[in-house]
């Protein structure tokens, strides 16, 4: 056989097997990666409060929350999960954008506080969005007579 | 008809040569598989539901009282599970997560192992063919069956094992430990779970059809186990089969509950039983119905569902690689039923006749997690055939043979992505899992049992708090959108 048959021969052969070498090769980097502290799969302790919150990873806010976070901070939230943007938002404003109301109390009893200074805010943005049971529950205090015109809601 | 004569197990021509280069290259990428499913398992928290109930029977019976309450008659008749999850409980200590999760990453790796021994590798084709089919066993639809929930320990993979072992035993030189090995394995996969039946049915299939590793006596002490088996779990002891009624089962393009089950079907389980036979094996070579249910079907035919990039995927690279093993089991069909069957081609008959007593095994309801066994033979025959196919490219013409490595490459390609998905699929159920035991009061209050005692209550916090010690990211992070559409999600 011609060492150019013998080329053909072996391209041949391994070319249907190259994205499993590929993925090996993968492999590799991520278990070599890993000793040196490098996790690009499992990119645990990077997520903010408000970020967590928007994903609806109740686990995490609580996490953080342990360890000092503060509920009541604005945090950034990457782009890609809410809007194209990076934008900052509250924890209880982020789980206003899942519509859950269950993470939105959740994240209240992690230590989130609703009160007159944000309460309209948060009102009017759980109404924009159409999470009307975050929005009754909101409304069970009253609101000021003069409505959403002109509250500026954090993410349109 | 003539039988094989007796032979050595390799009696192909690369795998009668011993071990080389290439055979301790399949080690070392069977290593990087194993590896690369640590990685996420260690990382993986349990998951409540099903683990926390079984931990509290752990908790509160002996081993004897275990093994007693499990050798006896009902549906299910699994001693050797309750067994093992105690002795693993007992010696844990208290460190059940971190002990458990080792339990689970051996087993995995000893089943990597055995996979790798029986592709039996000695050339670079045969390397080329072990490393996608290494995608195939990990990348396949259901081996998330063996690794996403442990309860603590997972009774399929175990089995698997089992399989996976005898058939080694099979195709090995010989001996009376093999000899004696083979009931002793058959009897610790019968006593593990009800498909640990499909251990004999491989032996039998291997011997059938010329591997002789085990001899006649062998095969013959494993026969009698599984007569004992039936006669100790349906004579002896009264014991029964799961009914219609027994759990929730998919059905065309939906999941049926007990109740819908028993109003379908109390009257002629029959038309339901050979529907589960039928989804299995489908299930197994075309990925379709999961579950019971026609998911890419009802996709296309329905307007509430949505097709997935990921059930195409799924669905095509199955079904043309079921294909592959298909045509090439037909053509050497002729010589099969004469039981002349080259010891590159036993691993195949052999996947055909697991397969197809796995799919009768799920006759009572289909659960993609039950056929886990017969996937893993389906791996090592996609191994067999796909060596023949790539061993003969070469020799075709520039036109044909560029065609074929094309047509190749979109099929491991798209083995590829299932297989990266696997990791997917496991960061979603780690984050499912952690996010789960925040409902742990909601558990308790569901289990006044278990809320009433102490101990139970205690070692249900502890695993708690190490859950949600777990550092697990949210998987939207690492893959965006491109998670959900294009990697499986069961």
């Amino acid at each position: 056989m011609s060492p150019g048959s013998r080329v053909v021969e072996t391209v041949t052969e391994c070319i249907p097997a190259l994205p499993q070498m590929a993925l090996g090769l993968a492999t590799a980097a991520i278990v070599a990666g890993a000793l040196f502290g490098w996790h690009p799969l499992w990119p645990a302790d990077t997520e903010t409060l408000a970020e967590a919150a928007a994903l609806g990873n109740r686990a995490t806010i609580m996490a953080l929350v342990a360890r000092g976070a503060d509920p009541n901070a604005r945090y950034s939230v990457r782009p890609g999960i809410l809007r194209s943007d990076p934008i900052e938002l509250t924890p209880l404003e982020a789980a206003i954008t899942t519509r859950q109301d269950y993470l939105f109390e959740f994240i209240r009893s992690q230590g989130a506080v609703v009160n007159a200074g944000n309460r309209l805010r948060l009102f009017c943005f759980a109404s924009a969005l159409g999470a009307d049971a975050i929005a009754r529950s909101l409304a069970e205090v009253p609101l000021t007579d003069s409505g959403c015109d002109g509250v500026e809601l954090p993410l349109r | 008809m003539t039988a094989t004569p007796a032979q050595p197990a390799w009696d192909t021509p690369s795998a009668s040569r011993p071990a080389n280069g290439w055979t301790w290259a399949t080690c070392g990428w069977a290593w990087l598989v194993w590896m690369g499913l640590a990685y996420f398992l260690v990382r993986k928290p349990w998951q409540l539901t099903d683990n926390l109930g079984n931990m509290q029977a752990l908790l509160e019976h002996s081993l004897r009282d275990l093994l007693k309450a499990h050798f006896g008659g009902g549906p299910y008749f699994r001693p050797f599970l309750w067994g093992s999850f105690k002795i693993v409980f007992d010696a844990a200590d208290g460190h059940y997560l971190a002990v458990f999760t080792v339990v689970e990453v051996l087993q995995v790796g000893v089943l990597l192992v055995l996979f790798a021994r029986l592709l039996a590798v000695r050339t670079r084709v045969d390397f080329v063919a072990a490393i996608v089919a290494f995608s195939v066993l990990v990348g396949g639809h259901t081996f998330g069956g063996f690794v996403i929930e442990i309860y603590p320990i997972n009774a399929f993979l175990t089995v698997a094992i089992c399989v996976l072992l005898v058939v080694n035993l099979a195709e090995s030189r010989g001996g009376w430990v093999c000899d004696a090995a083979a009931p002793v394995v058959l009897a610790i996969a019968v006593l593990t779970v009800e498909s640990g039946l499909l251990v004999w049915v491989a032996l039998v299939a291997a011997y059938l059809v010329g591997a002789r590793g085990v001899s006649p006596r062998g095969v013959i002490a494993s026969t009698v186990v599984v007569i004992l088996y039936f006669w100790i779990r349906f004579g002896l002891l009264g014991g029964g089969t799961p009914g219609v009624e027994e759990r929730s089962s998919g059905f065309g393009f939906h999941v049926l509950d007990p109740p819908e089950l028993v109003a379908r079907f109390a009257t002629r389980p029959g038309i339901f039983y050979a529907h589960n036979v039928a989804a299995a094996l489908g299930m197994l070579l075309f990925a379709e119905p999961r579950m019971g249910v026609w998911e890419l079907t009802r996709g296309f035919v329905t307007e509430r569902h949505d097709v997935m990039p990921w059930m195409l995927i799924n669905v095509c690279s199955s079904t043309i690689l079921s294909l592959l093993i298909l045509v090439y089991s037909l053509r050497k069909a002729q010589h099969w039923i004469r039981f002349t069957v080259s010891a590159n081609d036993r691993p195949i008959v052999v996947f055909w006749a697991v397969a197809a007593a796995n799919a009768v095994i799920s006759y009572g309801y289909t659960k993609d997690q039950i056929m886990t066994v017969a996937a893993c033979m389906y791996a090592v025959a996609a191994a067999m055939v796909l060596r023949a196919v790539f061993s003969r490219l070469p020799r075709r013409g520039p036109v044909l043979r560029s065609i074929a490595v094309l047509g190749l490459l979109v099929l491991t390609s798209g083995w590829a992505i299932r297989t990266a998905g696997l990791h997917y699929n496991i960061s979603v159920a780690a984050s499912r899992h952690r996010n789960d035991w925040l409902g742990l009061e909601t558990w308790l209050r569901d289990h006044p049992g278990a809320a009433q005692n102490p101990k139970v209550v205690a070692l249900a916090r502890a695993l708690q708090r190490e859950v949600l010690a777990m550092p697990v990211p949210t998987p939207f992070l690492v893959y965006r959108r491109l998670g959900d559409s294009y990697f499986d999600q069961h």
